[in-house]
């Protein structure tokens, strides 16, 4: 990649395209958005290989990179954001299968039982801000709503969690 | 609290769900983070993500990556916030390149010297040249033959009408400026400098009002041939200046106004094979 190989940038895609895309669309269900927001996920891994400094995991420095041109292309596309993907629709939870309870306690454990728990709206904005990492400013283009509304919704989603977890 | 377990794996029915979207949001987002940590799953649920749009994809990205760096022109278009296609479009006008800008700037200085030298035959050597100029570009944008980029034009889908405005545009910018300065060394009137703009304007409306009749460069070649028609007869009268006078002035303006009308009204003409048999 260093040396400009398309070979390896092949490699490369062939290893973590598909994963990436199925995050991508679990967070945006516009396909074409997602291909967008790929396409440039690789074409700036390629311009930008030289500042990988390979101390981190090649899939989350990968993943970094995509999350952040998924919101780019969210925002080029419509100013009041694409259609959001399973992971960001705030149902409410489906009653989780057995099986799923026992992973869940392997995974999560009482962290995992409060977040089935609390309101689907917060836990959007949970999803989007903390495991995804983005900046409130980030998630509010994500999700096409209000930057004010995205904190608002933060700190009653903390709050929920807080009290669940007490 | 449980402490999950390293050897624990997502099973194959538990990916099949995510990527579906059936399994619940808790435990997807459970699922996810595993997956980034874990690169035997990650490799899993790549190989059953893996499918044929990722392929149109890789294509597009290879296009990209294997594209030639873009030119400086290019650059300085895209920094004054022109697109990228804008930009690749316009540097692409057989305009914009170097032989060509070498070639108006030749002709105009030998016509701008030959009037210093010569008095009114100079100054009608000067108003010949500098309106055939943007008429002469214009042709060259759309002629085909000069233009390297005409079978990438023809087959992109690009609003036929924004590309004739655009490469119009281009040539004007690249032939006014050097006219400009051509004609303020002159030694005649200073309105001279500016005077040739009209029958220019007109030239070029009246070559693009013409085109889709008669072809590009047959256009351009007729309406050469009768203002070079005028400005020599002029001349030779010893009134070079005549023709950019008030009423020349006046008579280009309609001109240019009426081919103006006539090329909004045949806009259509010019999508797509712009080289009709």
């Amino acid at each position: 990649m260093r040396d400009r190989d398309e070979t390896a940038l092949r490699t490369l895609y062939e290893r973590h395209a598909g994963w990436m895309s199925a995050r991508l669309l679990r967070r945006c269900a516009d396909r074409d958005v997602v291909a967008d927001a790929l396409q440039d996920t690789f074409v700036s891994a390629w311009n930008g290989a030289a500042r990988f400094r390979g101390d981190g995991e090649v899939a989350g420095w990968l993943w970094g990179i995509a999350v952040h041109r998924l919101i780019s292309r969210v925002r080029a596309r419509s100013p009041r954001g694409a259609q959001l993907g399973p992971a960001l629709v705030s149902r409410q939870t489906t009653n989780p299968s057995a099986e799923e309870n026992v992973l869940l306690a392997i995974e999560y454990s009482d962290v995992g039982s409060a977040l089935a728990r609390i309101s689907p709206q917060l836990r959007v904005v949970l999803q989007a801000t903390v495991l995804d990492g983005l900046t409130t400013k980030e998630a509010a283009r994500l999700l096409g709503i209000p930057q004010g509304t995205v904190k608002t919704r933060l700190a009653r989603a903390r709050a929920s969690m807080r009290e669940e977890l007490t | 609290m449980t402490i999950p377990r390293p050897d624990w794996h997502a099973d194959e029915p538990a990916l099949r769900g995510l990527l579906d979207g059936t399994v619940g949001p808790v435990f997807a987002a459970s699922l996810e983070s595993h997956v980034m940590r874990c690169g035997t799953c990650r490799d899993q649920l790549n190989l059953m993500a893996y499918d044929e749009t990722l392929e149109r994809t890789w294509s597009a990205i290879r296009t990209t990556v294997q594209a030639p760096e873009p030119t400086w022109l290019e650059r300085f278009l895209r920094s004054c916030g022109l697109s990228e296609e804008t930009g690749r479009l316009l540097a692409a006008v057989p305009a914009m390149r170097g032989a060509w800008l070498l070639g108006v700037a030749v002709a105009l200085g030998f016509a701008g010297l030959a009037a210093v030298f010569s008095g009114d035959l100079g100054t009608g050597l000067f108003l010949l040249v500098a309106p055939l100029a943007p008429v002469a570009g214009v042709a060259a944008a759309f002629g085909g033959d000069a233009d390297p980029a005409q079978e990438m034009v023809v087959t992109t889908p690009y609003s036929a009408t924004r590309l004739l405005l655009l490469r119009t545009a281009a040539v004007l910018a690249t032939c006014a400026p050097i006219a400009m300065l051509v004609g303020l060394a002159l030694p005649g009137p200073d309105w001279l400098t500016i005077a040739w703009l009209t029958p220019a304007a007109a030239g070029a409306t009246v070559t693009l009002a013409l085109a889709p009749r008669f072809g590009f460069t047959n256009a351009a070649v007729a309406v050469g041939a009768v203002w070079s028609v005028l400005t020599v007869g002029t001349t030779q009268a010893h009134h070079p200046t005549l023709l950019v006078g008030s009423v020349g002035q006046l008579v280009c303006v309609v001109l240019a106004a009426i081919a103006g009308a006539l090329v909004v009204s045949q806009f259509r003409s010019f999508d797509l094979p712009r080289r009709q048999p």
